[in-house]
């Protein structure tokens, strides 16, 4: 009998720590050694009780150097059985998805508790960096106009989400909801986003109140800094590092931008200090002219702030500029040896912000057994959530998104081929039914590869990051049962490098 | 010369297993198999060492020289194995420190997380406010023409009737020629079901005074059937006259509708047997008694009813009066066996730590309109002024009921065991004291 085999992954660290993590109970477990030998027995078919009656009195060398005897053997078998009784071996469910799993209903629900309106002021960009995925590296740059969004489109659609927010189907009282501003560069269109925050203030209600957000290229923030910082945007700026580090964000004649972009942040940070330290933040994109510990030690040495860090999309390259993409791409964190990630901190505040802490987190929310994603979850732990694949958001559960031509997207992250709704002079235009049709079909296409993944469990991949088009969509973190161990076992061996992390990211860090 | 390296173990402890130490005084419990191990100050040097395990920077697992060994650490080792709390492990064979996640709760959404304003304004998923409405008890009116004596106090201690008919309060005539007082406005009730229609209101307690003497009775339980909540509608024994149109209406949404009869002592024993054959007689489905037991002798006299009557769904509710806390001491008082054999798990104990899972997602409106998160705390709101999911916010926030954990109330903050306790119950207000155990004496 093979009783435990195959319900189980067992993970040895790079220092040799056996771990056993479980199917079912999210939480991993130390191994004795002696409990690993036993589980290495299970695994190869061996049936642990007729093969324990049949061992003999004695000393037995279960490693090298390691001798245990019948009654150690015994204790540990019945370790296991105790494990077993309180469901660690418990069958691997697969991740099995209906076809129907959204319906209207569901969409109009998450609709009314979205989170955050985008708008996409303009498509209009003053930079061409060469990495833009709108740029000549991705095939929607041919399609790829010059527009900006009209205020009168832009009104149509907040004044539906108040609809919608005033509706019984929203469940949210006294939670901000985000009015954010996204590009090409939304600072080329101001008159839009200087009528939109007054519009969206003028809608402030005792319950409901809107904030706002934006993403810049920084290169107009010298003549609008006083009207962001009077209204309190949360302001995300692009920049790669120092001026080598930032080569690949030009200007369309092939100038580089970082004097102009580094001298406004400076000029921010000096008139408005306290909002500067407060709001703004950093997003540096990693590539072939910069590392992980070239952006955080600039920012941190010339700006005082820790960067968030991210990497070229991979979506939509054009098959003749593949060359050029494999040139300047570079994949998160493949620059960092296990001793850097240990070294990434400047200090205890930063901590949390860190490559090591991001890569943990996940894999502690996921595995250590005291995370939760909600109240109800703390206090019905049996109530378990329907099991989906990927780590896809719900449609339009966290923002809704208009591009500068009218089309609605779940997100300003998604390609524009994949819009849900318009809105025009006539109205919004968004059939429930055939969003969740359009979502439950693309779930259809990844529910085999889903199925088969090892990680599966704790995907965070976004479903329109695939090539949905694809009968058969792959992904690059797919893994197999041996490269997930692998996984697992990079992570427990940074923990036990680095075990300082794990109180800091389970008191301190909030899942993004 | 060089040195000959010592044998020595990790020492570590599953996490599974929660700790807790206050003062002169630890315990392990493992949260899987429900043992508990307790150490006091007569083993020091152990006490110490469970320090260690806990902290931050051991986190559950400490190196131990074989020479350390003494009488004390092995039979504490040999406990922890016993229990499978805990073990050792060569570290000759596993020379580098190994890692174990002590429990540490990390919530999604922390009550600190929903606080408007400055970086915790991040944008949150999962839970919502209108999420945190479970239970609704609304006392309809204060009418009633009984005078029972636990009236004025029992509804703070569990849910029962309450009369609020004062003498000399002015009078007014209903249709069926009843005095009305103090009774929520049937509209008010119906803005109210409309604010929390759709959300997670899983049930609605009705009580009065005598709900019977509502003014509007039959045509609230036609609305509430239209629900798909469940609908308790609570009763005194003494009040369960003829209603045929109230019993042919909550027969037709017997789905969803529950009726719970309060009985306590001493016992008119006609208008029970009356009572009860009228139940009988209107064949309805689910009902519950609910004893109200305030001695033992009550609870004797509970036991002849159920058993003579062959009563299957009945519920003992024991009732502070001020004067019984010897039968509280013998009968209700929790003592650290019975803590034990609840086996709270891993998560009762995290969620103990951070709310009163009793009391959360439940609010009480009485029949002067005033809304109660726990009815012994002061008022939150008050219906027609205030809207629901408003005083759920502020009482997620700045509330006195929903986040009071024997954590932070005395003695039991300096509790070893508190984390393994009840949430703090009504009786505890009535009592005016938080332990209701017998644990530290």
């Amino acid at each position: 009998m093979n009783r435990f085999a195959n319900k189980m992954t067992r993970v040895t660290s790079e220092k040799g720590n056996n771990y056993l993590i479980s199917p079912t109970i999210p939480q991993f477990l130390l191994l004795h050694p002696v409990s690993h030998y036993l589980l290495e027995l299970s695994a190869k078919g061996i049936n642990l009780e007729d093969w324990l009656d049949r061992l003999e009195d004695g000393d037995i060398e279960i490693e090298t150097g390691l001798k245990t005897n019948k009654q150690e053997l015994k204790y540990y078998y019945d370790y296991l059985l105790f494990l077993e009784k309180h469901n660690y071996f418990k069958e691997i469910k697969t991740y099995e998805m209906t076809a129907a799993r959204y319906d209207a209903k569901s969409i109009e629900f998450e609709l009314a508790n979205t989170h955050q309106i985008v708008f996409e002021c303009t498509s209009a960009c003053g930079l061409q960096c060469k990495y833009c995925g709108y740029g000549a590296l991705y095939s929607i740059n041919e399609t790829r106009e010059s527009k900006k969004l009209d205020i009168a489109i832009a009104k149509k659609l907040f004044d539906y989400m108040m609809e919608r927010f005033e509706s019984p189907l929203n469940r949210r009282v006294h939670e901000k909801i985000a009015v954010s501003f996204y590009g090409g560069e939304p600072l080329l269109n101001m008159p839009f986003i200087e009528e939109m925050v007054a519009y969206a203030k003028s809608k402030n209600s005792r319950g409901r109140q809107f904030f706002f957000t934006m993403t810049s290229n920084g290169m107009d923030l010298d003549k609008h800094m006083d009207f962001i910082a009077a209204n309190e945007f949360q302001l995300l700026i692009s920049l790669d590092g120092n001026e080598e580090h930032n080569g690949h964000r030009v200007k369309p004649d092939g100038a580089p931008s970082f004097e102009t972009v580094f001298k406004n942040i400076l000029a921010l940070k000096e008139k408005h200090p306290a909002y500067y330290e407060k709001w703004v933040r950093f997003n540096a994109v990693l590539h072939n002219k910069n590392s992980h510990k070239e952006i955080t030690d600039f920012f941190f040495t010339r700006l005082g702030k820790t960067p968030q860090i991210s990497q070229v999309s991979s979506i939509g390259i054009k098959p003749d500029k593949k060359t050029d993409f494999d040139a300047i791409f570079k994949k998160m964190y493949s620059d960092l040896t296990p001793q850097d990630l240990v070294n990434d901190i400047h200090d205890k505040e930063k901590i949390l912000k860190t490559a090591p802490v991001k890569q943990l987190a996940p894999f502690l929310f996921h595995n250590s057994g005291f995370h939760f994603k909600s109240y109800n979850r703390l206090l019905n732990p049996g109530e378990s959530a329907i099991q989906i694949s990927t780590g896809t958001c719900n449609p339009f559960g966290r923002k809704i998104f208009l591009t500068a031509d009218g089309k609605i997207i779940a997100c300003e992250k998604i390609l524009q081929d994949y819009w849900l709704g318009s809105v025009d002079e006539k109205g919004v235009h968004i059939d429930f039914q055939e969003v969740a049709d359009q979502y439950n079909a693309y779930y259809g296409k990844v529910m085999r590869l889903c199925n088969r993944c090892s990680v599966a469990a704790g995907c965070s991949m976004c479903i329109f990051m695939l090539n949905l088009p694809d009968d058969c969509p792959s992904c690059q973190y797919f893994k197999t049962p041996a490269e997930a161990e692998t996984t697992l076992s990079n992570a427990l061996s940074l923990l036990e490098e680095t075990p300082k992390f794990y109180p800091e990211i389970m008191r301190n860090y909030q899942e993004q | 010369m060089i040195a000959q390296k010592q044998p020595s173990y990790w020492l570590f402890l599953h996490p599974y297993v929660y700790v807790s130490i206050k003062k002169a005084k630890a315990i392990l419990y493992n949260t899987l198999n429900g043992t508990l191990l307790e150490f006091d100050e007569t083993k020091k040097e152990i006490l110490k060492l469970i320090e260690k395990l806990n902290s931050d920077t051991h986190l559950y697992v400490v190196k131990i020289r074989k020479e350390e060994i003494n009488h004390n650490l092995a039979r504490f080792i040999e406990k922890l194995r016993e229990t499978y709390s805990g073990d050792i492990i060569d570290t000759s064979s596993r020379p580098h420190k190994p890692f174990q996640p002590k429990p540490i709760l990390n919530l999604h959404r922390t009550l600190d997380y929903l606080t408007e304003g400055g970086e915790k304004n991040k944008i949150p998923v999962n839970d919502q406010v209108k999420d945190y409405l479970n239970v609704l008890t609304l006392y309809l009116n204060g009418d009633c023409e009984q005078t029972c004596p636990m009236c004025q106090t029992a509804f703070k201690q569990f849910p029962c009737c309450r009369k609020t008919c004062h003498q000399g309060a002015k009078a007014q005539r209903n249709t069926k020629g009843f005095t009305i007082r103090n009774e929520i406005d049937h509209e008010d009730i119906r803005r109210l079901l409309a604010e929390t229609k759709d959300n997670s209101l899983k049930r609605l307690n009705i009580i009065g005074g005598n709900i019977f003497r509502y003014s509007h009775l039959i045509p609230l339980v036609k609305e509430l059937n239209s629900l798909a909540i469940t609908r308790v509608y609570h009763l005194h024994y003494l009040n369960l006259r003829d209603n045929p149109e109230f019993f042919k209406e909550f027969r037709a949404g017997a789905e969803k509708n529950r009726l719970n009869v309060t009985v306590h002592f001493p016992l008119n024993r006609d208008a029970f047997n009356s009572a009860f054959i009228r139940l009988k007689n209107e064949k309805l489905p689910v009902v519950k008694f609910a004893f109200v037991i305030e001695s033992i002798e009550d609870m004797t006299r509970a036991e002849e009813i159920i058993a003579a009557h062959n009563i299957r769904d009945f519920e003992f509710c024991p009732y502070y009066n001020g004067g019984n806390l010897a039968f509280f001491k013998d009968n209700v008082f929790i003592n650290k066996d019975a803590l034990v054999e609840s086996k709270p798990g891993m998560n009762d104990i995290l969620a103990r730590q951070l709310i009163n899972s009793q009391e959360f997602k439940k609010l009480t409106v009485l029949n002067s309109k005033e809304i109660f998160a726990n009815p012994n705390n002061p008022r939150i709101g008050k219906l027609g002024q205030d809207n629901i999911y408003d005083l759920i916010f502020r009482e997620l926030h700045k509330g006195k009921s929903w986040t009071k954990t024997r954590k932070n109330v005395t003695p039991c903050k300096s509790c070893v065991y508190n984390a393994l306790c009840p949430p703090i119950s009504g009786y505890e207000y009535a009592l005016r004291r938080y332990n209701l155990c017998t644990i530290n004496e």
